[in-house]
């Protein structure tokens, strides 16, 4: 019924590491039949950039209270704990889509 | 792109001796510039973008960082590497305000994000193998090192 949900993947800047992520991110969840778009920033500018975007996922820390799901993690990066923050990205997913 | 253009034996260095990141950093980023990789303003980016944004990646008992900047500093895409004898402190990429003890620096020349980005792909995915790591970490020269970076790009289609 909906349409893919975005998520919007943040980095120190916004290039290598968040590019990265992103791939690995649309991959893994593909895997788990979810599409989703991804679209990329660096931390200075998420608040400006949170326009449809049901989820952050982020290497680096953002802002509280950006009125939008946030998960911090490296396991994109390190491989380490990689399956359960799929899990939890296809959870918070699910849980944003029921609102 | 091809890997074997990005890792150069050039820019591998093993057991040196670096008393802080800042140092570690400077050193490859010097090598990089020389041989016209990077714009000499690219040290001092990478320096402010590590200070806001640090780039450790906590693996457990052998450490790693990824020190990098906006592609605007970077002639060519390359990668310097260094593996550090006692390692130095880095801030860790998600807390950083918390440092962790490095122990391989990777300092990134990322030009074209999409051409590298299959290129770091490959490479934060072999930081998942304690095996590779300590590999990585006990060569004991730059042509080894250099030849077990290009091993994992080579294969292709492993997970």
């Amino acid at each position: 019924m909906s349409s893919k949900k975005r998520i919007l993947v943040v980095c120190g800047t916004g290039i290598a590491t968040s590019t990265v992520v992103a791939k690995k991110l649309e991959e893994e969840l593909k895997k788990k039949g979810i599409e989703v778009e991804t679209r990329q920033c660096k931390a200075a500018e998420v608040e400006g950039r949170l326009d449809g975007i049901n989820l952050i996922v982020t290497t680096t820390p953002v802002p509280d209270n950006l009125g939008v799901p946030v998960i911090r993690t490296l396991a994109f990066l390190t491989g380490i704990g990689e399956e359960q923050v799929v899990e939890e990205v296809a959870k918070k997913l699910k849980e944003g889509g029921e609102n | 792109m091809r890997f074997d253009e990005i890792v150069k034996e050039e820019f591998v260095f093993v057991k040196k001796n670096f008393k802080s990141n800042k140092e570690t950093i400077s050193f490859l980023s010097k090598q990089l510039q020389e041989k016209g990789f990077v714009k000499e303003s690219f040290l001092e980016a990478v320096l402010k973008r590590e200070k806001e944004h640090p780039t450790g990646l906590y693996l457990g008992k052998i450490n790693v960082a990824i020190p990098h900047t906006d592609v605007k500093y970077v002639l060519k895409p390359g990668i310097a590497v260094a593996t550090l004898k006692e390692p130095v402190a880095f801030g860790k990429m998600d807390e950083p305000e918390k440092k962790i003890p490095v122990h391989i620096v990777f300092l990134l020349a990322v030009q074209d994000p999409k051409g590298y980005v299959k290129f770091l792909a490959k490479l934060t995915r072999s930081f998942g193998s304690n095996l590779f790591i300590s590999s990585i970490y006990s060569s004991e020269s730059s042509e080894k090192l250099k030849s077990l970076l290009l091993e994992i790009f080579k294969e292709e289609g492993r997970q």
